[in-house]
């Protein structure tokens, strides 16, 4: 390039550098001004890492998305099973490759690993997580170790304009709460508080449903190969810690269950290909009325919750026998 | 690669990179790499047509320079023509073809088995072919000597930006340009990158946020009736064209990054005040190919009426048809040719009444309402574009007729996403106003750009809207 190019591109490079320079200054005003929301349904991610790590080996891990922090009763657990149980699902958006990593140091001996992801996690990029892990990584920042794979930062920066966006609506309803251009608001039912100290939520019991029966229907077609080795890999690293891993298919409504058959069962005759992975029983044995529902096609009511954990924590009881 | 993929904002400023610092001699080879590489990630099947269509334009066009013998000229043409338009057939509209013919036969209480070649549409297809026969017309015309370096002849055909969705290019335009040494020019450089966030703006930020409305209607034809539906027609209608001008101000800035222009393919087609004006400014690249090598074939304006208007219907078939194997566009395509001939008709009207009145405000108040009808008449037409089938369409009408229904939550939609949808499209349609009325430096003082840039960078950053099916429109024909 000739000289009066080199000047121009000089000129290019400072002009993108402070435009780029201003963007990121307000990106950083606006994650300040968000600042920590302490009571953050996420920021439950806290107290789970400590139960982890002040639970001794051996105990029961429970690992999913919020069908499992919703749908399971740790205590009848551990009184069935007569050993310490965490249940550390949180959200299916944080992906199941983080969920995965993010027990897997803390597997020991006699520890008996608990999966239960929902379907969605193994078709599309879901299992790579979305928006939710950066305000996970807020609120965790160690948790950047349970990013391993290029597929998983990909998506991270994918994610990242929706994490902005969400942060500026937390900063902007700050701003107009301080100004007192609108109250305060009351606490979302979605928070840290709802859970309690096995970290299962448990806020939605005495509540009634709200699930009107409306499922998204399914788009993505492309099985995510990932999923199953990840599921494989962490089968065999529990084998080897001398501990087990059992995997569960969730509990779903019949509706969703008959209007996505096929879109299941694909995923069931992959899972068949990995033998190293144990798996309990047919989707269709989680299958329940709509009307064991609370919110959402994966949250268990009161009542639907206490069968399923007996179910399981009976199996579970047996498994070795 | 998708153009509103994080891949292809890393892929663009690394080309765009190469190619100023690359040696001018190496940087068509590299350019050619780079657009083989962006389309690496098609099926291979897909690959198949694309090198057909390149190997037969350019063998043909040698050939036809080559020869002095307008007969053997004439032969080649047509011969290369009938491969081209016969590799589009086969893998666009065979599927359809197999399909309609034993739907057809089986109506008439017959059964014959017909093996379905069921492959996948190929994407660019339809743009590719019509720019190959453009180049073999143009070579035939003697517009434009054939080329002779396989090397440039392949970037014409495969030049990244504009392979997928066009504009589809002229070889006067495109062709020319590539035999033109390219330095770096600051000038063209933030031009391109003003057009490509301005694209991205208008695909990303209203186009995605309107699909995800659009497409829970027209998935659920009977599900909707009134406002509803009435609404979703108006989104898509700025759904398509955010879309489609979106894809293409990205293809021209990304082009213009590297010194060379595309043709002009939109120019705010919902201002225009008469279905002609409309055709001028909505995909001005397919209209002036019909034009250019269609209907002025066909004897265009210089012949009696009743074959005029004969022609006007062939090409706006055509154009219907080109679209896809699918009666809904066909219906497209007629709806448009036919208010065309009877706008034709209503213009002198128009005009004698203005002339035996002598109102100066009549040709204001005529050009406000030419506006809104021709709008109007786009958004019917629409409606028959993206339903899936012509019944649904017709359904979707009468539905929308009865002006009953509300915004109930069955369509799962945030009142606060409407909110920006509706803000979105206002600011857009300002801009565009504003850009009609006055030349594009619109923005005078540099202050004052720099905000809008801010401003434009940071909303991408903030509401640019995403899921999981974000194709683009376009990208499908």
């Amino acid at each position: 390039m000739v000289g009066s190019s080199m000047a121009q591109v000089k000129v290019l490079l400072c002009k993108i550098g402070f435009l780029s320079a201003l963007i990121i200054l307000t990106c950083f005003i606006i994650i300040v001004v968000a600042g920590s929301q302490k009571n953050h349904y996420l920021a439950s991610v806290i107290d789970k890492h400590k139960l982890l790590k002040v639970t001794q080996s051996p105990r029961v891990i429970l690992v999913g998305g919020s069908n499992v922090a919703f749908g399971l009763d740790s205590a009848i657990i551990q009184h069935e099973l007569r050993l310490p149980v965490v249940n550390m699902a949180i959200k299916a958006t944080i992906g199941l490759h983080y969920m995965l990593e993010e027990v897997k140091p803390f597997i020991g001996h006699g520890d008996l690993v608990m999966v239960m992801p929902e379907y969605e996690q193994f078709y599309g990029d879901l299992p790579n997580g979305n928006d939710d892990v950066w305000l996970l990584l807020w609120y965790s920042p160690d948790g950047y170790r349970n990013l391993r794979s290029p597929s998983q930062y990909l998506a991270l920066l994918k994610s990242f304009h929706v994490f902005m966006f969400t942060r500026s609506r937390v900063a902007w309803d700050k701003l107009t709460t301080v100004l007192r251009m609108k109250p305060e608001s009351k606490p979302d039912l979605y928070s840290r508080s709802s859970f309690n100290e096995h970290g299962d939520f448990v806020a939605h019991l005495s509540l009634s449903p709200s699930w009107d029966g409306c499922f998204p229907t399914q788009k993505d077609e492309t099985l995510n190969e990932e999923t199953f080795s990840s599921l494989q890999n962490l089968s065999k690293y529990a084998a080897r810690k001398k501990a087990k891993m059992v995997f569960f298919w969730p509990s779903i409504p019949e509706s969703f269950y008959v209007a996505q058959k096929a879109w299941i069962q694909r995923i069931v005759s992959k899972m068949n290909q990995y033998p190293d992975i144990r798996v309990h029983g047919t989707p269709f044995d989680s299958v329940l009325p709509v009307n064991n529902f609370f919110d959402s096609p994966y949250h268990l009511n009161a009542t639907a919750r206490l069968k399923r954990t007996l179910a399981i924590s009976r199996f579970l009881l047996h498994m070795d026998k | 690669m998708q153009f509103d993929s994080l891949q292809y904002m890393v892929f663009l400023p690394i080309i765009v990179t190469l190619f100023y610092t690359a040696p001018a001699q190496w940087r068509l080879a590299f350019l050619l790499c780079a657009s083989v590489y962006f389309y690496a990630s098609a099926p291979t099947i897909y690959v198949l047509p694309l090198f057909l269509a390149t190997l037969v334009s350019y063998c043909a066009g040698i050939l036809i320079e080559r020869r002095q013998d307008e007969s053997a000229r004439k032969y080649y043409l047509v011969f290369a023509i009938i491969l081209l338009i016969g590799n589009l057939a086969f893998f666009k509209y065979a599927n359809f073809a197999v399909t309609s013919f034993t739907t057809a036969i089986s109506y008439w209480g017959l059964s014959v088995h017909v093996p379905n070649p069921n492959h996948g549409f190929p994407t660019g297809i339809s743009f590719y072919t019509f720019l190959t026969i453009g180049y073999l017309i143009d070579v035939y015309r003697r517009d434009h000597p054939a080329e002779k370096s396989t090397g440039t002849f392949a970037l014409y055909i495969l030049f990244f930006p504009k392979l997928l969705a066009g504009p589809i290019e002229r070889s006067k335009n495109l062709l020319a340009q590539l035999h033109e040494q390219k330095n770096f020019d600051y000038t063209k450089i933030t031009s391109g990158m003003k057009l490509i966030a301005w694209g991205l703006f208008k695909k990303t930020i209203i186009a995605n946020r309107a699909a995800f409305y659009v497409d829970t209607v027209y998935s659920n034809p009977t599900h909707y009736a009134g406002w509803p539906l009435i609404f979703a027609f108006y989104l898509y209608t700025f759904q398509i064209y955010c879309d489609f001008s979106g894809y293409t101000d990205i293809a021209v800035g990304s082009s213009r990054m590297m010194g060379y222009d595309l043709l002009e393919n939109f120019r705010r087609p919902y201002l225009a005040s008469s279905i002609r004006e409309f055709w001028r400014r909505w995909h001005i690249s397919l209209t002036t190919w019909l034009r250019d090598y269609l209907y002025l074939p066909l004897g265009g304006n210089r012949v009696i009426k009743w074959r005029w208007r004969f022609n006007i219907i062939v090409v706006f078939v055509l154009s219907g048809i080109w679209h896809g194997p699918n009666w809904t566009f066909l219906a497209w395509g007629t709806l448009h040719g036919v208010y065309y001939v009877l706008s034709d008709g209503m213009k002198s009207i128009c005009n004698r009444i203005g002339a035996l009145r002598s109102l100066e405000r009549f040709h204001t108040l005529n050009k406000y309402a030419g506006i809104v009808l021709t709008f109007h008449f786009v958004v019917l037409t629409w409606i028959f574009f993206r339903a899936n089938s012509i019944t649904d369409a017709l359904l979707l009408m009468q539905s929308a007729s009865t002006l009953r229904g509300t915004f109930n939550n069955a369509l799962k939609v945030a009142r606060i996403d409407m909110f920006w949808l509706v803000f979105w499209l206002a600011v857009l349609m300002t801009v565009e106003i504003v850009q009609e009325s006055r030349s594009f430096q619109w923005l005078g003082s540099s202050r004052l750009r720099w905000i809008f840039y801010y401003l434009l960078v940071m909303s991408l950053l903030l509401f640019t809207f995403t899921s999981t099916d974000n194709n683009f429109i376009y990208g499908r024909f």
